[in-house]
Formats: structure tokens, sequence, C-alpha cells
């Protein structure tokens, strides 16, 4: 499901290009020596059981593993000089926000409890140079378009007053504010109810294809994957044990590790449950 | 969210009402006639009984206290059975004179440690962070009127940079008064800043593992931006029910402190009347104190529900 948009940039190299990527705690390896690239607009999926380190991953990648955790190899990034991984924060904090944007997975958590949503989502436009009054109207549009009913009201409560699925709406507005050339979305639908993951998947989908972002989709539920991207890792123990265009790896699964992956989720059915937790 | 406040101010009026009858007739309760003291072991029963007659100590107990309390209900707390003088305005002075002494101390308290502590969390593995701890842990062990000792010995004896002792009123000579109270401030403050510094540090240190805290900085904020901007309020609810118990520890604390920079302030006017056996003195001071200890508690709540926004109602 490629959004054939009019191919008019000249043929740029890959947008996200990881090599040897390593997490260690201590001495124990978490991530071990992964490479991928993402190409300008492509969508890549990493499914794997809990614990197979694609959130670690995905962290590894935007620099924000927690504290204790160290990564080595590289991340470069189209456009930005050299290896992220050893590039100052000052430096990065102008790339998150901007030209990276993030979905969590646990919405409950995400945002700041004691600070307006409105605040919230016009933050990210302030740092990266909008005007506060634009950015103010710019977040009545955002809320809007992300779907949230009465986007004034909205801008105006604190996330507690928020159900899951709407507070998920807003971390997808504020990570897509700036119309980021990579969403990150580690797994952004497993903490929603069932009914609210269908829609929210559907945000993530239009909102990606709108501003023409690459998408990196870290998921346990290969349902969601095979909707969502073009291509797909699968990742086990830390490391990618398999890896391919979507329809190819989940109809024809070469590790053994994917083929149990594939006959626990069962995809059959559109609604698969989430039977690997 | 005024509903709340209407609750906690209710809880205010009854607790002091409590307060103020268990004070009251405990202290009534307590062997020894003031007559009698008041006019020592040589006098007459009925001069003694003249003069109970005199303070209203004949009338019932009910009667009493229901004067007593409609009295300090108009700011009059009695006169007292010693000196004679009334005990309302003496009372205000000193208590004037103490609340400067612990506002000031922890006004200290905090300059030291909410820098101090945000330090100590965020460079919780490197060494900086770690001294930091382990000095706020000594400073928790000094007792305030050492602190205030060495400060004597070292900033007024030895240097002569501030005076050992004394007090002026603010009004009066206001450099005068900052002079003179700049050691007792450092001596209650230093020491209860050390206590806050550590809970400053595992408050900040809570938040930081927070996931909102990564948000904030996916959208492009550094490390202590992100700190600042958004973990600091909420690390400040913690902190703020641990600066309410030390704001009556240290009222509480500032009788010592008081003795030791000769401040006349509540906590000295309490020992005397204590020591002579001035019960109507004793009554007053323990219920302004307990007026004290009731509005700070009252304050905490409000603070609390102006920083978190989950605990006003929808």
């Amino acid at each position: 499901m490629t959004t054939t948009a009019p191919q008019q940039k000249s043929v740029p190299g890959p947008l996200l290009e990881v090599s040897g990527l390593t997490v260690r705690a201590g001495s124990s390896v978490l991530i071990d020596d992964i490479s991928l690239q993402i190409a300008q607009r492509e969508r890549v999926g990493i499914i794997g059981a809990s614990g197979s380190g694609k959130s670690l991953t995905c962290m590894a990648i935007a620099q924000l593993l927690p504290e204790g955790l160290t990564a080595s190899g590289s991340v470069r990034m189209d456009g930005e000089d050299g290896n992220l991984l050893t590039t100052p924060e000052r430096r990065l904090a102008r790339i998150r926000g901007q030209r990276t944007g993030m979905v969590f997975q646990e919405p409950m958590t995400a945002l700041n409890p004691t600070m307006r949503v409105g605040r919230q989502v016009a933050e990210v436009l302030r740092l990266h140079g909008m005007s506060a009054g634009r950015a103010r109207a710019e977040v009545q549009d955002l809320l809007t378009v992300v779907g949230l009913p009465d986007p004034q009201r909205i801008a105006k409560s604190y996330p507690h007053q928020l159900s899951g699925g709407q507070r998920q709406r807003v971390v997808i507005a504020i990570a897509m504010a700036n119309s980021p050339d990579l969403l990150i979305c580690d797994e952004p639908t497993t903490a929603l109810d069932v009914t609210v993951q269908a829609t929210v998947l559907d945000l993530i989908d239009r909102r990606a294809a709108a501003a023409d972002s690459a998408l990196l989709f870290i998921s346990h539920d290969l349902a969601v994957v095979a909707r969502i991207c073009d291509r797909v890792l699968v990742m086990y123990g830390g490391r990618i044990v398999e890896q391919g265009p979507v329809t190819e790896v989940l109809t024809k699964p070469q590790h053994e590790h994917t083929r149990r992956l594939l006959a626990d989720a069962d995809l059959g059915g559109e609604q698969s449950e989430s039977s690997t937790r | 969210m005024l509903r709340r406040f209407g609750i906690r101010a209710l809880v205010f009026v009854v607790s002091a009402f409590g307060a103020s009858v268990l004070i009251f007739f405990v202290l009534s309760i307590l062997p020894g006639d003031p007559a009698r003291v008041a006019l020592g072991f040589g006098a007459t029963d009925e001069s003694v009984a003249a003069l109970r007659t005199e303070m209203g100590l004949d009338r019932p107990l009910i009667t009493q206290y229901l004067s007593w309390i409609g009295g300090v209900l108009h700011g009059d707390f009695g006169r007292s059975f010693s000196s004679k003088l009334p005990i309302g305005p003496m009372l205000f002075d000193r208590f004037t004179v103490t609340l400067w002494l612990v506002l000031g101390g922890v006004v200290v308290a905090l300059i030291i440690s909410i820098p101090l502590g945000v330090l100590a969390a965020v460079r919780h593995r490197k060494v900086s962070g770690i001294l930091i701890s382990g000095l706020s842990q000594v400073g928790v062990a000094v007792p305030a009127f050492l602190a205030g000792m060495l400060l004597i010995a070292l900033v007024a004896m030895r240097w002569k940079w501030l005076p050992p002792n004394g007090y002026v009123v603010p009004a009066t000579d206001p450099g005068g008064f900052v002079k003179h109270m700049i050691l007792p401030w450092l001596s209650l403050g230093l020491v209860q800043g050390a206590v806050l510094t550590r809970y400053v540090r595992s408050a900040v240190l809570d938040e930081m593992g927070q996931d909102y805290l990564r948000t904030a900085r996916s959208k492009g904020l550094r490390p202590m931006q992100a700190l600042l901007r958004h973990g600091l309020r909420n690390a400040s609810i913690p902190v703020v029910t641990v600066l309410g118990v030390q704001l009556v520890t240290l009222m509480i604390g500032a009788v010592v402190i008081e003795r030791v920079f000769v401040i006349p302030g509540v906590g000295s006017m309490l020992t005397d009347a204590v020591s002579n056996r001035d019960l109507m003195t004793v009554q007053g001071i323990v219920f302004v104190l307990v007026l004290f200890a009731l509005l700070v508690s009252f304050l905490v709540d409000i603070a609390y529900t102006l920083i978190d926004p989950r605990l006003r109602a929808k």
C-alpha cells in the first residue's frame, strides 16, 4: 500500500541508514549488530515477540535509550552530517521533533500530567521556530486533523481529562506537527482499546501519507504491520532474523521464529487479538 | 475545586476548635494552683482565694473556657498570671519575630536544596552527584544549634562580619534586621536545606524515568530543558508535602535557635511561661502554634491543587 505520489525528488539516498547498531547494558548485549535502511517515504515494520529488542532498536535510533544502556555502530540520516550516535545533544535536539517524530506505546503516561494539552502541542512548534501566535492557531488545526472533537476544549484540557485514544491522537499531533521525514511508532496501538486501535492506525496511515513521512513501525501485531508497512524486519533475541516485503515475509516465512509468530497470530481473521502477549 | 477548599476550610475550623478544647482542659487538669504559685508559699488561704476570684479561676471550667476562647476570637488572650500584662500584644510581637526567623530559614533551605537536589539527581551516577548526596547526608546529622554556634564562632567572633546575636525590629532598621538575622537564617536553612536536598533529589530521580520526559525530548528538548520545563513541577508535589512538615518542625526547632542567637521569639516566651507556671500564657502560645500548623497544612493542600490538575474537580 505505497501511496504513489508523483516522484519529484531526484533519486535521493536512503533517509535513514543504520549499520552495525549494537546496544549494551554493561557487558550484556541487548541488540546485536543490526543494520537497516529506510528510503524516503518508505514504511518499514519491525515485528518480534516481547523482549526481542524491537523497542530498544527504535529508541537507539532516536537516541532516547534509557539510562545505563549504550549504543554503538552508526545511524546516519539524509541531510545530517556524521553519525547520529556521536552527535552532540544540542544538534540532536534540533532534529528531534523537526525531522523525526515519535509515537509511544503508553498514551496514558506519554504526556505531562500537569500541563495543558494545547501547550504541549504548541511546544514542539515553538521549539522549532514558530511564533507563539501562529503556534496557537496551528494547535487548533493539528488537533482537528487528528480527529479530536472540539479542539478548543481539548487544547485547554489536561491529559487526565482525555481518554487513552484521545491522548494517543494528541501524541500523534505532536509527532506530526512539523511534518517530519521519519515517524517512529513504538507499538502505538497496543495499549488502546480494540475498538480504538483501528481508527488510530488509520490516522497514522493518513497523516504519514499526507506529510510524505517515512515510517518505522514497531509492533508485535502482524495484522497491523501487514496493513501499514511495505517492508518488514523480524527480530529475535536482539538480531534481525529475516526481512523482506511484507507480503513475502508473511506468506513465505523462511525463519522458524517468523513461522512461529505467524502461527501465533493467525492472520486468517482480520480480528486477530494480540495473542502473543 | 471550591468545594474542596470549602471542605478544607471546614476541617481547619473544626480542628482549631478541637485543639482549643484539648489545650484548655489538659492544662486545667495539671496539678498546681496558679494563684498559689503567683502568691508564693507563704500566702494565706484567703488571699489565694481572693486572687482566684480575681483571675476568674473559681468559675466552672466551661465558663472559663468560653470566656477564654471568646476573647481569643477577638485577639484577646487574657492576662498573664505572673506579670498581669495582657498576653495578646506580646504574643503577637514574639510570634512575628519567630515567623521571620522560620520563613527566612525556609527561603535559605529552598535556595540551597532545589538546585543541589536537581543536580544530585541529574548527576546521580557521577562523582559530583554522589558528593552532593553525601554532603547532604552529613548536613542532616548536624543539629541546627551546632551549626548556629559554629557560624557565630567563625563569622561573628573570628571574622567579625556579622553581629553574634540580638534582634532589631525590621520596621525601625531594615538593614540591621537583616544583618542580625543572616546567621540564624543560615543555621536553620543549612540544616533544613540538607534534609530537603535529599527529598528534591529523590523526587526528581522519580520523574526522570517517566515517559512524558521522553516525549518532551522527542519534541526536541535537551535533557536538562525537558527536566526543568516538565519534570520540576511534577517533582514538586512530594517536596511540598515535606516542606509543610518542615515549616512546623522549624517553628518548634526555632526555640533553640532563638536561645543561641538571643532572639526574642515565641520560643523564649514559651519556656519562660512554662517555668513560671503561667498557664494562661502557655495556653495562648500553644494554641497559636497549633493554628499555625493547621494553617500550613491548609496551605499545603491548596498548593497541591494548584500544582496538580488531577486533584481539581472535573
